[in-house]
C-alpha cells in the first residue's frame, strides 16, 4: 500500500481500487479493512466506486447473452452431459418403440380381422401364438433387408431393384415359414406375407408394397440425381401400379438430368463457388453476389478478401448468440454488430470474437469499412483524424503547439489503409482504425 | 498546491514527488531492464497506437522501476525473473497510457478520451445519481487531469521557454496511478473520492440550527437520571462488556457491522463489495450478532451477575447505555491503517 499524504491519512485511490478489484494481499487487505471499519469516508468511497463498477459491468453484460445460471446447491443441474445423454436415450427408445409399433399395427389389425368367430375358439387358439411369433420375427429381417438396400453403395437398375425387393420378401417369407415347426394353418396375414418364389403375380405384389415401392425410385435417383431433386422425385410413387409408371417417368427425368449434368455448367446457374474460383471473382462480381442486406457491408473498393470475409461473417454466430446484422472487414480485422447493437471484433476471420466496450451513445445500426485513399478519405470521413494517422509527425507537432503540449519525436506508426465507421440510431457516426477505439466523427 | 482534508483536487492522492534531479539519465538504466522483457512489454502495451516512441516507452518503464524498484526494498538488485514478475503484475497498458498522458502526449490524450470518456461519464452519473451532477463531476476531473498539465507547461514555457517534463509529472494526478488495478477503476475511485469529499464539505457547511433540539432530544436517555444505583452499576457493566466484545472482533467483522448498522448499506451492496452472495452476508451478520450477544452474556455473568440478571440487562434500552457505538466502532484499539502505515 502506498504511503498516504501527510495531510490526509486516508488510503489512496490506488489502494482503495485494488481492494475493490480484489488485488490486495491478505495483510494489506486486513490493514485496509481495519481502517475502513473506523472511517466512514473511505467506506462511502469504496461503496460508491463499487456501485459504479457494477453499473458498468451490468451494461456490458446486457450486451452479452444470458447464460444459464448454475446454482452451487443444484447438483443435478451441473450434470448437463448426463442429462443430455439420458434425454437422447429416452427419445431413441421412444422412437424405436413407435416405429416397431407402427410396423406391427396393420398386421395385428389384420390378424384381428381374421380371427374366427367365438364359437370355434378351441380350434383357433392354437395357431394364434404361432402367428404372433411369426409376425414378431419378421420385422427384424425386413428391417435388415431394407437397411441393406438403402445402404447399398452401388446404385441399382430399376429391374434389379425390383428383383432384390422380391428376393427380400421371399427370404422374409421363408424365414417366417422356417420359424414355424409344424404345418399349422396360417391365417390371412401369413399368407399375404409368404410370397411364392416365382410368384410375381398380381396377388403377390400387394404383400410387398409395404417395403418395396420407393426402392426403384431411390435407386434411380441415387444413380442420376443429386441433392434435393432426389426427394422430389421419390415422393410421388406410393402404389404398385403407379410404380411402373413413375419408374418410367423417373427414367426419363433422370436421363434429362444426366444430359444436363453432362453439359458444361453455366455461370448463371452456379450455386456455390469454392477454392480457387472464389479468389478469381472480381469485386463487382462479389458485390453482386452479396446477400440482400449487402448494403450494410462496406464495399468501397476494399479488397476481395475483405469483402468475402465480411460476407461470410454474415452467417457467423456471435458471442451474443445472434447472427450479425452488419459486418465489415478491413486489414484482417472483422467487425460485426448484432441486433442489440453490440459490436464484436475478430482478428482471425470470425473464429473468435471479442466484445468492444461501448464508446458511443445510442444503438448502432450500421457498420462500414472505408479504404483510405490519400486526399480523398481524409476529407470524406475522418478529417483531421485521418490526416494525423497518415502524417503523424507533422500533425502531432501542429497540435502540440496549438495546445501548448509537448509531443516529442516522430511516431513510428504506419498509416492505416482503411478505417471503420459505425452509425447509431440517431445518425451520429464514430470512426476507428483498429475497431477497438472509437472516436466521434 | 496543497489542499486540506476533503477539499481540492486530489485530497488523498500523494503527489508525485520526483523531481528532475531524481531522474537519472536513461542511458544509465537502460541495462537494468532486460531488452527481451522490454520488447515483450512493448508488444503488450501497443503503445505505438497512441504515438509513444520506443525511447519514451523505455523512459517510462525506467521511471516505474525507479519509483518502486521492482517491488523490492531500496538497494536490492532485482533478478530478470523478478523484473518480469513485477511488470507482469501491473496493468501495464493502462499505466503506460496514463504516464504518456501525464507527459503531455496529445495522441495519448485522444486515446485516453476515446477509451474512457463515456465510461467516466457513466461512472460519475452512477456515483452522483444525477446526470447533471455526474457530467459536472466527470468534466471537472477531466479538466484537472488534462488542464493542470497544459497550464503548467504553458507557465514553465513562459518562464524559461521550454516545457520541463519533470514539472509536468509533478502535477498531473495521473502520475499517482501505479497500475495495481485498472485505470478505469482508479478513475472511478477518484470520482467517488471527489464526490464524497464535496458532499462532506458542503454538509459541514449547513447551519447548526438545522439540527433542532427536538431531534437531539430524541437521543437523550429517558431514565438515566432517575435510575437507582444498582441499575447504574449494571449499565456501566454492560457498557464495558459491549465495548470489550466489539473491540475483539476482527477488522472485517467490524467493517461489516459498521456498513450495515451505521451506514445503512443493504445486504446487496455489501455482498457486491465483498464478492459474496447476499445470503452469506446475512448469515454472517446473524452469526456476528449472536456471538456478540453470547459474549456479552458470558462476560456479564463473569462479572458477578446471575444468568437472569444478565439477560435482563441485555434487554436494556440502548439509550440508557453510556455507549456511542459509532465512536466505539470507529476508534478501535486495534492497530489502525495509519499506524501500520508508519504515520
Amino acid at each position: 500500500m502506498s504511503r498516504p499524504n501527510q495531510l490526509d491519512l486516508h488510503p489512496d485511490a490506488e489502494s482503495l481500487n485494488a481492494y475493490i478489484e480484489h488485488l490486495l494481499g491478505d495483510e494489506e487487505r486486513e490493514q485496509l479493512l481495519a481502517h475502513m471499519a473506523t472511517c466512514s469516508r473511505c467506506r462511502q468511497v469504496v461503496y460508491l466506486a463499487r456501485g459504479a463498477a457494477y453499473e458498468a459491468e451490468n451494461s456490458i453484460q446486457k450486451a452479452l447473452p444470458k447464460k444459464e445460471k448454475r446454482l452451487p446447491g443444484n447438483w443435478f443441474a451441473n450434470w448437463r452431459p448426463i442429462r443430455m445423454a439420458a434425454a437422447c436415450a429416452c427419445v431413441a427408445i421412444l422412437a424405436l418403440w413407435l416405429s416397431l409399433r407402427l410396423r406391427h399395427a396393420p398386421i395385428q389389425d389384420l390378424s384381428k380381422a381374421a380371427t374366427p368367430p367365438a364359437g370355434s375358439s378351441a380350434t383357433v387358439s392354437s395357431p394364434r401364438p404361432a402367428v404372433q411369433e411369426e409376425s414378431t420375427s419378421h420385422p427384424p429381417a425386413m428391417l435388415e433387408s431394407s437397411r441393406r438396400r438403402t445402404e447399398s453403395p452401388h446404385p441399382l437398375h430399376p429391374s434389379e431393384a425390383l428383383e432384390s425387393n422380391v428376393r427380400a420378401a421371399q427370404s422374409t417369407a421363408i424365414s417366417g415359414s422356417t420359424a414355424q415347426p409344424s404345418p399349422q394353418p396360417l391365417d390371412s396375414v401369413t399368407q399375404t406375407v409368404a410370397v411364392q418364389p416365382e410368384g410375381l403375380d398380381e396377388a403377390a405384389r400387394p404383400a410387398s408394397t409395404e417395403v418395396i415401392p420407393a426402392q426403384p425410385i431411390v435407386s434411380l435417383n441415387q444413380q442420376a440425381i443429386p441433392g434435393k431433386n432426389r426427394l422430389a422425385l421419390a415422393a410421388p410413387s406410393q402404389h404398385v401400379q403407379g410404380l411402373m409408371q413413375s419408374a418410367r417417368a423417373n427414367a426419363v427425368v433422370a436421363g434429362t438430368l444426366q444430359a444436363q449434368s453432362s453439359k458444361p455448367a453455366q455461370p448463371s446457374q452456379t450455386v456455390s463457388v469454392t477454392g480457387e474460383s472464389s479468389a478469381m471473382i472480381s469485386n463487382s462480381a462479389l458485390a453482386a453476389s452479396l446477400p440482400s442486406n449487402a448494403g450494410n457491408v462496406g464495399i468501397d473498393a476494399l479488397s476481395a478478401e475483405d469483402l468475402a470475409t465480411a460476407r461470410d461473417a454474415m452467417h457467423a454466430i456471435l458471442p451474443s448468440g445472434q447472427t450479425p446484422v452488419s459486418t465489415a472487414s478491413a486489414q484482417q480485422r472483422l467487425l460485426a454488430i448484432d441486433n442489440a447493437g453490440a459490436l464484436f471484433l475478430s482478428n482471425d476471420n470470425g473464429k473468435t470474437w471479442e466484445l468492444v466496450a461501448p464508446q458511443w451513445t445510442g444503438h448502432i445500426v450500421t457498420l462500414r469499412a472505408h479504404p483510405i485513399v490519400s486526399g480523398v478519405a481524409s476529407s470524406r470521413a475522418l478529417g483531421e483524424q485521418t490526416k494525423e494517422a497518415a502524417e503523424p509527425s507533422s500533425t502531432a507537432a501542429t497540435t502540440g503547439a496549438a495546445n501548448g503540449a509537448v509531443v516529442r519525436g516522430p511516431m513510428a506508426q504506419p498509416a492505416p489503409a482503411a478505417f471503420f465507421e459505425i452509425v447509431n440510431d440517431s445518425g451520429s457516426i464514430w470512426t476507428s482504425f483498429n475497431g477497438k477505439v472509437w472516436a466521434p466523427k | 498546491l496543497r489542499y486540506r482534508d476533503g477539499v481540492g483536487v486530489t485530497p488523498s492522492q500523494p503527489a508525485a514527488t520526483l523531481s528532475k534531479s531524481d531522474i537519472l539519465p536513461a542511458s544509465r538504466h537502460l541495462s537494468s531492464i532486460e531488452s527481451s522483457l522490454l520488447e515483450e512489454l512493448w508488444q503488450l502495451c501497443d503503445a505505438a497506437s497512441y504515438g509513444l516512441t520506443r525511447n519514451q516507452f523505455t523512459e517510462i518503464a525506467l521511471d516505474i522501476e525507479m519509483e518502486r524498484n521492482f517491488g523490492q526494498p531500496p538497494g536490492t538488485i532485482a533478478s530478470p525473473e523478478r523484473q518480469a514478475i513485477f511488470f507482469r503484475s501491473l496493468k501495464l497498458p493502462d499505466l503506460m497510457l496514463a504516464r504518456a498522458c501525464a507527459r503531455g502526449n496529445e495522441l495519448a490524450w485522444r486515446h485516453f478520451l476515446a477509451l474512457f470518456e463515456q465510461p467516466l461519464i457513466r461512472a460519475a452519473i452512477a456515483i452522483t445519481g444525477n446526470e447533471t451532477q455526474g457530467r459536472d463531476l466527470a468534466d471537472a476531473l477531466y479538466a484537472e487531469l488534462y488542464g493542470l498539465t497544459s497550464r503548467e507547461i504553458e507557465r514553465s514555457g513562459e518562464k524559461d521557454g521550454s516545457a520541463e517534463p519533470a514539472e509536468v509529472k509533478r502535477l498531473c494526478p495521473l502520475n499517482s496511478y501505479q497500475g495495481r488495478g485498472s485505470l478505469i477503476g482508479w478513475l472511478r475511485t477518484i470520482l467517488a473520492q471527489r464526490h464524497v469529499d464535496h458532499h462532506r464539505r458542503t454538509w459541514r457547511e449547513q447551519p447548526l440550527s438545522a439540527f433542532s433540539e427536538d431531534v437531539a432530544s430524541q437521543f437523550e436517555s429517558p431514565t438515566l437520571g432517575s435510575s437507582p444505583a444498582s441499575t447504574l452499576i449494571e449499565l456501566n457493566l454492560l457498557s464495558q462488556t459491549v465495548e470489550e466484545a466489539l473491540s475483539q472482533l476482527p477488522a472485517e467483522d467490524r467493517f461489516l457491522l459498521a456498513s450495515y448498522y451505521l451506514d445503512g448499506r443493504t445486504l446487496l451492496q455489501i455482498a457486491r463489495l465483498l464478492h459474496v452472495h447476499e445470503a452469506t452476508v446475512s448469515r454472517k451478520l446473524h452469526r456476528l450478532t449472536g456471538e456478540l450477544r453470547k459474549h456479552v452474556l458470558r462476560n456479564l455473568q463473569k462479572a458477578g451477575l446471575s444468568k437472569r440478571a444478565a439477560q435482563e440487562a441485555l434487554g436494556t434500552d440502548p439509550r440508557d447505555l453510556d455507549l456511542n457505538f459509532k465512536k466505539l466502532l470507529q476508534t478501535s484499539p486495534s492497530e489502525s491503517f495509519s499506524e501500520k502505515a508508519g504515520l
